[in-house]
């Protein structure tokens, strides 16, 4: 199969009708393995992408798992049938200042996660900044967990790791450090 | 090609519509949401339809442009799969993307599998360009297609606002939902454990706590299950008693039933509407027309006939539905045994009828009562009256005040407002009625503090005796119509006190200790003022009382907000000349007249 054409591998039942028309559910299979089953709910041919509801049937609502395929790797296709449920309405119309604000309010989201987010650390390390930063205020200095910004809590993050800060405070970083290390390896993350 | 600095390095080919800027770009995009309709559909080559293609088109822009702000998950090509907010889509070409703040979830490009730990984070891209070549799928759970733009805004508006309590706790970074496993387990693990707890009270087999205890422990049980329960009468008659107790409790069970809870909890369902959210069912305070009486006229009837039917078995076929086994006394007790679980069956239903009764005016009540009480009064059985009026005790806490009434006649029982005062008035008749008072344990049903005093008063042990008969009347004991309708037997009888004066709270705290310190008056002339026993002893004393000049006198005085509220003070003169007038007049007083502090006492209350 020519990723970069167009060709698509098309079984096609009996009565499908127009390929990828609205409402006919196939069974899908990418060129990444993935596979899932969908209802087709727009379709172009220029771009050549689909635009699928996750499922055989629909779901009642608003509020749908879509997935936006483009047609040219999809390698198995099966139609499975069809529903005659209207997924999309003809008229719609989508309010752009909500959608601005829902999108300016992810990214505030996503950037506040992403300074939670040691770079080049190990997993490891940021599972252990996530248990912490449950019960303590932490902040990644490089690869270094630095806790009520004055503990530093160094590579390889364990009990003999912790420097700094009073006594009070360093005693206990090292406890909590202790207790989650202990927690994790418990739940085997 | 014109790239901007930090654009991580998957340069698309058709780079211009992109690289102009996010705002601008994301704006050609969005007009073109705007305008569906007027986009030409121009791609004739395979001969689809004219309006298929454009509502196609149509349709994939207006579900791309849905899915802006969204979080979406984009499998690229080579296996890789990347997470963030879905910003941009090349809708007039490929319809490749642009996403802010990706991350990668999964690196296509590896080979094997590498160690959890040693896997490196790297920051999120705070753009990230995908070139329509390399995407195959664009996964957006939970997306909202609406066609209503409205719920788009609401809902960001909602997200951004509204913290549920499960949100703020929620972790993100921790792990959640780790993969669960279930328990198997060890060879040595007892077999038939589900079984061990399933009937306690077969000592026989199965587990008797005490005896592991002792052979574990030495501990050696005291335990007697009677002192925590009530004795069964296990006697000639048992199989019988146990028969009808089910049969009864059946009944009871499967009754209809007005009041909420007692329907959730035989598993009816009651409101036909089913908003009826928690608070209202389980914690908020029903108004006084809680019940919606749209229906009621006509259940009542029917209840009524029914009721009648069965607890008048001589008008009607007695509707005895299951054949009482006993044959020891005659027919009277088969009309007892009978009637008690048909009147038992009903009691929950009267109840809540009842409980519609002492809400509504009693002018329905009372036609409906009438025709009642005029047979069940001649009968020497559990009218329905005493039905309705019995379970209705059980329920009206917030009647069971002024559910007694002294009325002598039972007849009048039915003109009674409030079906919780008829309640009484007939469940007297009936008990002097009945010959036989079932012990059944309906009379813990009934909670009234009158309630129980009276049965304590009038039937001795009635738990115990197994009598059959008419079981709800049990716990009311003999109410018989010469009590009268005092809310509290035991208390002291009421004396107008003519001079007293007028309760006025204040928001002063009540003294400490009110009344004992009464005794903290001794005065220097002890001997008349004594016999009173709950007077200030300094009442009768001459003024004195100003406190400077009585520091002797009144060791209470330390703490002078033990006695007077602390806006008492600048009273004290003007209380000083009350109580000397009011003196002479009272020379005698059984309670406590208001002395000074009294009247702000509330702790005075309850006497007057």
């Amino acid at each position: 199969m020519d990723p970069a054409g167009a060709s698509v591998a098309n079984v096609i039942g009996g009565s499908e009708g127009e390929k990828f028309a609205k409402g006919n559910i196939y069974s899908v299979k990418l060129i990444t393995g993935d596979e899932f089953r969908g209802i087709v709910m727009a379709y172009d041919p220029i771009p050549n992408f689909v635009v699928f509801e996750e499922g055989s049937k629909p779901r009642p609502g608003h509020s749908k798992n879509t997935r936006m395929v483009n047609a040219s790797f999809i390698t198995g296709l099966s139609y499975l049938g069809k529903t005659e449920e209207p997924l999309l309405r003809d008229s719609c119309w989508v309010n752009l200042d909500g959608l601005r604000a829902k999108e300016a309010l992810a990214v505030r989201q996503a950037e506040a996660d992403a300074e939670r987010m040691g770079v080049g650390v190990t997993a490891e390390a940021q599972s252990i900044f996530d248990a912490l930063s449950k019960t303590l205020p932490v902040q990644w200095e490089k690869s270094d967990i630095l806790v009520m910004k004055e503990v530093r809590v160094r590579s390889p993050y364990l009990s003999d790791c912790v420097f700094g800060g009073t006594d009070a405070a360093n005693n206990r970083v090292k406890k909590v450090l202790e207790l989650e290390r202990r927690r994790l390896q418990l739940f085997g993350t | 090609m014109n790239m901007q600095p930090g654009l991580p390095s998957k340069a698309s080919t058709n780079g211009s519509p992109y690289i102009r800027g996010g705002e601008r770009e994301r704006e050609g995009v969005l007009n073109k949401a705007k305008s569906i309709k007027s986009h030409p559909a121009n791609a004739a080559s395979n001969g689809e339809a004219g309006s298929l293609k454009g509502d196609s088109r149509d349709g994939l822009v207006y579900l791309t442009t849905c899915k802006i702000g969204h979080l979406v998950e984009v499998h690229l090509k080579n296996g890789s799969v990347y997470s963030g907010i879905f910003h941009a889509a090349d809708v007039e070409k490929d319809f490749g993307i642009i996403l802010k703040m990706a991350s990668l979830i999964k690196d296509g490009g590896l080979r094997g599998h590498k160690a959890r730990s040693e896997f490196v984070r790297k920051p999120p891209s705070k753009t990230f360009i995908i070139p329509a070549d390399e995407l195959v799928q664009v996964i957006a759970k939970d997306l909202s297609i609406s066609s209503d733009g409205m719920s788009n805004a609401v809902q960001s508006e909602k997200s951004g606002e509204l913290l549920t309590d499960s949100s703020i706790s929620k972790s993100f970074h921790t792990d959640q939902g780790r993969e669960l496993k279930p328990w198997i387990p060890d060879g040595d693990v007892p077999q038939g454990l589900d079984n061990v707890f399933d009937d306690p009270w077969k000592r026989g087999r199965g587990w008797d706590q005490f005896k592991v205890n002792e052979s574990l422990f030495g501990v050696k049980s005291t335990f007697d299950e009677e002192i925590y329960t009530t004795k069964l009468d296990r006697g000639i008659r048992t199989r019988e008693m146990e028969e009808r107790a089910q049969r009864i409790a059946r009944e009871i069970e499967g009754e209809n039933t007005r009041d909420l809870h007692v329907a959730e909890e035989r598993g009816f369902q009651l409101n036909e509407k089913f908003d009826i959210d928690e608070e209202s069912k389980y914690s908020a305070v029903l108004p006084a027309d809680a019940f919606d009486d749209s229906g009621f006229d006509e259940e009542d009837d029917e209840l009524l006939d029914t009721c009648n039917d069965e607890t008048f078995g001589g008008s009607s076929t007695s509707t005895v539905q299951k054949p009482v086994s006993s044959s020891g006394k005659g027919y009277g007790e088969l009309r007892d045994a009978s009637q008690p679980s048909r009147n038992n069956t009903n009691v929950d239903q009267m109840c809540s009828i009842s409980d519609d009764h002492a809400q509504h005016l009693p002018s329905e009540q009372r036609s409906k009562d009438f025709t009642a009480p005029g047979s069940s009064i001649s009968e020497s059985q559990m009218g329905e009256r005493r039905n309705k009026n019995n379970p209705e005790f059980s329920h009206s806490n917030r009647s069971a005040e002024e559910s007694v009434s002294g009325h002598g006649d039972s007849k009048e029982g039915a003109k009674l407002g409030g079906g919780g005062t008829s309640a009484w008035k007939t469940v007297a008749e009936k008990e002097r009625q009945v010959s036989e008072v079932s012990g059944k344990p309906k009379s813990e049903s009934f909670t009234g503090q009158s309630a129980s005093r009276r049965s304590s008063e009038s039937r001795p042990g009635p738990s115990t005796s197994s009598r059959p008969g008419l079981s709800p009347s049990s716990s009311i004991g003999s109410l018989s119509s010469s009590e009268k309708s005092t809310l509290n037997p035991n208390a002291k009888e009421f004396k107008l006190n003519p001079n007293a004066k007028s309760f006025k709270p204040t928001a002063a705290a009540r003294p400490q200790s009110p009344m004992a310190d009464a005794s903290f008056y001794y005065p220097a002339a002890p001997a008349p003022v004594q016999q009173m026993p709950g007077m200030p002893l300094g009442y009768g004393i001459q003024p004195q009382y100003p406190g400077q000049q009585q520091m002797i006198y009144y060791p209470g005085h330390q703490h002078p907000q033990a006695f007077y509220p602390p806006n008492a003070q600048p009273q004290f003169p003007q209380q000083q000349q009350q109580m000397m007038m009011g003196r002479q007049p009272r020379p005698q007083m059984v309670y406590m007249p208001p002395p000074p502090y009294q009247p702000d006492n509330p702790y005075n209350q309850g006497r007057e």
